[in-house]
């Protein structure tokens, strides 16, 4: 609508000449402005006070002000080191080596210390002796646990040192000629045995009794009859052709674990041989997640197998049983003396049995038994009915917990004690009622030697000064008895013997040795050792139940020592996928009976059922129930660890006290379940149970692997173009022209699902080195959990996943039998005995990385070396690219994790905060996060190289995972080092990329799953 | 006094001899007098939704985005569904009044001045949400 029409100001503008109109268009002033009206006044002026000069000082000083108060700095005192000592350089990490021995887990260890604070543990790769789990990994942050003790106590004060002796001596002279128990848990330490039995001698009335929370008596018992020693039977699963386990969880913690390492060997097929393993269990465990065969059995069932097993007749077994334990018969006969048998059955007779069986078999070894167990639970018992009744006077404790974890109410009986003395890291339930507690330190801050195997020897050294005011009991036993060697003294002098050719200081760098020396190890008490063997662990009627309950413990947490452990606590369990709890797992049968139900709710979370476990007079109330494919039906499982209440902050009292239900006896526990109103809220990390007949994790059987062409089992995925079948790897299903990846180093990490075991050591590793936050229990139930580094667990919904995948293909249109919808339906549940496969899943680091396609700041973005990268302080947190990423790796911070009270865990105190690894960067809020292949690994080894002037070794190139990895399941290195294990890995023809038909190209890749189908 | 111009074809819309005077202040009496009760509860209402908006977005900067319940699988959930919904109604505005324009709609003037505004304060709050999103 533009208008012709033109306004006009004044008739000058029609003199196109006008000096005015000139004017005026080039001055936007008509008149100039009167500066001169207050400028030019000088009176005005000279009254003013202020001069140019005052005027410019007050604004560069308001500048200047206001800038400084918006930024001021945090300060962070740092005290430099007047006189630096010789082995720490800032910045280089110096690595110690040494052994955790807290009377549960036993492990050799390598210390990685920054600046000297203790910060990773890692394996020590001189060490036979497996057992480096998950707990152990995680026992780093234990040291800097806000809950310890930090003075020792005499009744509600703390005190020094000096005080504290005096007040025990005075206590203990009281004690001349009463029962006194010195309850302390295994030590398998010959220093400790010594001194123990010096302090005995000193003290006659005090008699000393070993405490195994999760106890081995029964095997125990069995090899003290048979072999003399009170050890346990050690095996090497790796020399295995056949394996046959009646309830042992040989990758769990089954007789003190660390058998992982060798079974895992045996898996992977060599020259088309693995060995078989067949394994009868209640429980799905990670043994029977891995099993070849696995067949669901309660205990009392499982005795029967055992009995057929060894020698027995398998008459009175259920058909597909009897099969089994034929085929096993077969094949165990038909391997000889590379055939092994083991048990879990908790009794003497039954370990007794499978020590005889096994008689003639490589893999077990007798003549050097392990020593981690020592207890025995008849003598425990009677010790605790002892101090019940009021036989027993006075009570030292070491390191257990008797009030939380022996199975009677225990608490007004040690209260009534004449004299109570706890050692104890923590003010835990014994210690907050006893009248003395010494203050013990961690073992990163203890001196110590222990022998995990006859033979083995191991020193435990110190790697910080005692955090708080600590006194190992060693050295108070010493003081005790008015030694005046120091404890590393006191050790020395045992090794002198033990030494042998080796010097102390060689012995100390290298963490172990191997001697055929012999130290005197006191022998425990065998006077009632045959009662617990002769009781038969019959089932008691008493207990009156009609559930059969097998009490486990969990990867993650244990027998609950390290419950204040947030790591541990958040840490999914491998099998049920779900942490910061204990449950019930019932079979599916036996939850329709009761009417439990586990259900996904809408906000994304998985409810469970609550029902009062029942057991003779003991009722534990409202425990959760989780639905467990493959739990035997009749029998159910607890964990237990958990419910601790004391000296555990409040966020980490999760679960129930399960030792409350027996947990000394050696039988069968009989307990029943009753349902109760109210539901659940589980913290399950994985809802999703099956793979729908995907091949997500390729799975094939041996004689598949060994007969049929590699096309067949694992093929490369293909795609259309122009019509044409293509494979995916081929360069013309690529979008991009690739580039030259053949010069310098280009990383790959190589993960064999047959070696993998599910133990979930590596996701703790991965935790500590990357300073991976911890989000609670909360914040993991809607999904939001921080692990770079989960294992996926699949579950099949039919008996075995070839048969899922086959079902899948046979789909016929919609509707009827074949069709899909029912049929995918059907596929979303497992199987009531599934076949399980764990894949550990972190960023793939593909070469055609959708993420960075789609980051519009280009904060993520490859590297030459094949990493994929994050600039944190790039992303802007749009999430783009974890919406883009199939993998599903990418993690967000939804909220600042650290210095934060709404996620008081460890990156909140000062404590905590030590464990942090400072080559990795803390990650604020709204930022993604995810693996980063260790690049501070990486370039650690790259730049060290080039400072030595030579090129890295393969070895050198580790990420956290694969060094946590025993079991050879991870290898990381570089493809463009041809000689290296990873480059010959690829090459492997069970090699295989996960979701590869998407055509990302990952520098990850798998390795088929192999499993052994031979029916004998 | 005819002040104005009346048509002979049709009945006069103001009635009762007002002056331009007249109507402009029967026109801009809502707006110079003082509110009645109506706009007051009307008010009260929009300024509480504002001050409740105020108060998410000071919540959701202050404590950061888990707040609106995404995950690690769903990472966009509420903010894409709202930040779409407002570009998408600026994109509305804007079609609204681009096609009425193209089609020389004489009457467009006061449906455009609505629908631009529209689209002006939605692209306005889709950037807003833009900001606090991310």
């Amino acid at each position: 609508m533009a208008s012709n029409k033109k306004y006009w100001k004044s008739v000058e503008e029609l003199d196109q000449n006008s000096s005015i109109v000139k004017t005026l268009q080039e001055n936007e002033f008509v008149e100039d402005i009167p500066t001169d009206e207050f400028l030019g006044d000088k009176e005005i002026l000279g009254a003013s006070s202020t001069t140019r000069r005052d005027f410019l000082k007050y604004v560069g000083f308001t500048t200047a002000a206001a800038s400084l108060a918006a930024c001021e700095g945090p300060v962070i005192k740092s005290i430099p080191y007047v006189v630096a000592p010789d082995e720490i350089v800032p910045g280089v990490a110096n690595y110690y080596a040494t052994t955790m021995a807290d009377g549960f887990d036993f492990a050799n260890v390598l210390v990685k210390t920054r600046e000297g604070r203790p910060i990773k543990i890692e394996r020590n790769d001189l060490a036979a002796n497996g057992g480096v789990n998950a707990r152990v990994h995680a026992s780093v942050l234990s040291l800097y646990d806000n809950n310890r003790l930090k003075y020792p106590r005499v009744g509600d004060e703390n005190v020094t040192w000096e005080a504290f002796d005096t007040a025990a001596a005075e206590k203990m002279q009281n004690m001349a000629g009463k029962d006194v128990v010195l309850l302390t848990q295994t030590f398998a330490s010959p220093s400790t045995s010594k001194l123990i039995k010096e302090f005995t001698t000193a003290y006659p009335s005090v008699r000393h009794v070993t405490y195994d929370t999760v106890s081995s008596s029964g095997a125990l018992d069995a090899f003290q009859q048979k072999f003399g020693t009170r050890a346990m039977a050690d095996y090497d699963f790796g020399k295995a052709e056949v394996i046959v386990s009646v309830g042992a969880d040989i990758l769990g913690d089954w007789q003190g674990g660390g058998y992982d390492a060798g079974y895992a060997q045996g898996r992977i097929p060599k020259d088309g041989k693995m060995s078989k393993h067949i394994q009868f269990e209640a429980n799905m465990t990670l043994s029977g997640a891995n099993a070849d065969n696995r067949i669901p059995l309660k205990p009392s069932d499982q005795k029967k197998v055992l009995a057929a097993l060894t020698g027995g007749s398998a008459s009175g077994l259920p058909e597909n049983v009897a099969q089994a334990v034929a085929m096993a018969k077969k094949l165990m006969s038909k391997a000889g003396s590379k055939a092994v048998i083991v048990t879990g059955l908790p009794d003497a007779a039954s370990q007794s049995s499978v020590l005889d069986a096994n008689a003639g078999s490589v893999v077990m070894d007798t003549a050097k038994p392990k020593m981690t167990r020592s207890a025995n639970n008849a003598e425990v018992e009677k010790v605790m009915n002892g101090v019940i009744n009021g036989s027993v006077k006075g009570l030292i404790t070491v390191g257990v917990d008797p009030i939380y974890s022996f199975p009677s109410d225990f608490k007004a009986a040690y209260e009534k004690l004449e004299m109570s003395i706890a050692f104890a890291m923590k003010y835990d339930a014994t210690a907050s009622l006893a009248q003395l507690v010494a203050a013990t330190p961690h073992y990163l801050e203890s001196w110590g030697d222990v022998q995990m195997k006859k033979g083995s020897y191991s020193l435990i050294q110190p790697t910080i000064r005692p955090l708080y005011k600590t006194r190992q009991f060693q050295e108070t036993l010493l003081a005790w008895t008015k030694n005046e060697t120091s404890y590393l003294d006191y050790i020395k002098e045992t090794w002198s013997g033990v030494l042998g050719g080796t010097s102390w200081n060689k012995a100390l760098e290298a963490g172990v040795l191997t001697s055929e020396a012999t130290v005197d190890v006191a022998p425990v008490v065998a006077a009632e050792m045959l009662e617990s063997s002769t009781s038969n662990g019959a089932m008691s009627a008493s207990q009156g139940g009609d559930m059969e309950l097998v009490l486990y413990t969990k990867t993650s947490m244990g027998d609950g020592q390290q419950a204040n452990n947030p790591w541990l606590q958040e840490m999914p369990d491998p099998i049920t996928r779900t942490s910061w709890d204990n449950y019930v797992t019932v079979s599916s049968a036996d939850a329709k009976k009761l009417g439990l139900i586990n259900e996904n709710v809408a906000n994304g979370g998985l409810n469970g059922s609550l029902v009062n476990v029942k057991m003779g007079e003991t009722n534990i109330e409202n425990v959760p129930v989780l639905i467990q494919p493959g739990q035997a039906p009749g029998s159910v499982g607890l964990a237990l660890g958990y419910g601790k209440k004391e000296a555990v902050q409040e966020e980490m009292q999760t679960g129930v006290n399960a030792y409350r239900l027996n947990s000394l006896s050696t039988g069968t526990l009989a307990v029943s379940l009753e349902k109760v109103t109210g539901v659940h809220e589980f913290a399950c990390v994985q809802l999703h149970n099956t793979m729908m007949g995907r091949d997500i994790i390729r799975e094939t059987t041996l004689e598949i692997f060994n007969t049929e062409n590699v096309k067949e089992w694992n093929p490369v995925p293909q795609v259309s173009k122009d019509h044409e079948e293509i494979p995916v790897t081929s360069p013309e299903a690529d979008l991009w022209t690739s580039f030259d990846r053949s010069i310098g180093h280009h990383f790959n990490l190589s993960i064999d699902l047959n070696a993998c075991t599910g133990c979930g050591a590596c996701v703790i590793a991965c935790h500590s080195e990357n300073n991976v936050p911890v989000v609670g229990k909360a914040e993991i139930r809607r999904s939001r959990d921080m692990h770079w580094l989960r294992i996926d667990r699949y579950y099949s919904a039919e008996e075995s996943f070839e048969v899922d995948q086959e079902k899948k293909e046979g789909f016929d249109g919609l509707f009827g039998d074949n069709g899909s919808l029912g049929g995918f339906g059907e596929l979303e549940d497992p199987s009531a005995n599934p076949q399980v496969a764990f894949q550990p899943v972190m960023c793939q680091h593909c070469n055609h990385a959708p993420c960075e396609t789609v980051c519009p700041v280009a904060a993520t973005s490859h590297s030459r070396q094949g990493q994929n990268h994050m600039a944190y302080n790039r992303c802007v947190g749009t999430r783009y690219c974890a919406n883009n990423c199939p993998y599903k790796v990418r993690r967000f911070n939804w909220f600042l994790y650290s210095e934060n009270d709404e996620f008081d865990y460890h990156m909140n105190n000062d404590m905590g905060r030590m464990v942090l690894n400072p080559d990795v960067n803390v990650r604020s809020r709204g930022v993604m996060e995810k693996c980063s292949m260790c690049i501070q690994k990486t370039q650690l080894s790259i730049l060290e190289a080039k400072r030595d002037g030579r090129t890295v070794k393969d070895a050198e190139f580790q990420t956290a995972c694969s060094n946590a990895c025993d079991k050879g399941a991870m290898v990381f290195g570089d493809i463009n080092d041809h000689d290296s294990e990873v480059f010959n890995s690829k090459k492997d023809k069970r090699m295989y990329h996960l979701l590869e038909a998407v055509g990302t190209k990952p520098n990850v890749f798998y390795k088929t799953k192999v499993r052994n189908s031979t029916k004998a | 006094m005819a002040s104005h111009y009346e048509a002979p074809i049709r009945r006069p819309l103001v009635l009762g001899d007002k002056s331009y005077h007249d109507i402009t202040v029967d026109v801009a009496a809502p707006v110079e007098g003082k509110a009645n009760k109506s706009w007051w509860i009307v008010f009260t209402i929009a300024l509480i939704a504002f001050l409740w908006g105020i108060g998410c977005i000071i919540y959701t900067v202050s404590t950061g985005i888990g707040v609106w319940g995404l995950n690690k699988t769903v990472g966009w959930a509420w903010d894409i569904t709202n930040f779409v919904w407002w570009v998408g109604i600026g994109h509305a505005g804007t079609l609204i009044s681009a096609v009425l324009l193209l089609f020389r709609q004489k009457w467009r003037m006061a449906i455009n001045r609505s629908a631009e505004a529209m689209t002006i304060f939605s692209v306005i709050q889709a950037g807003l949400l833009g900001i606090t999103y991310s």
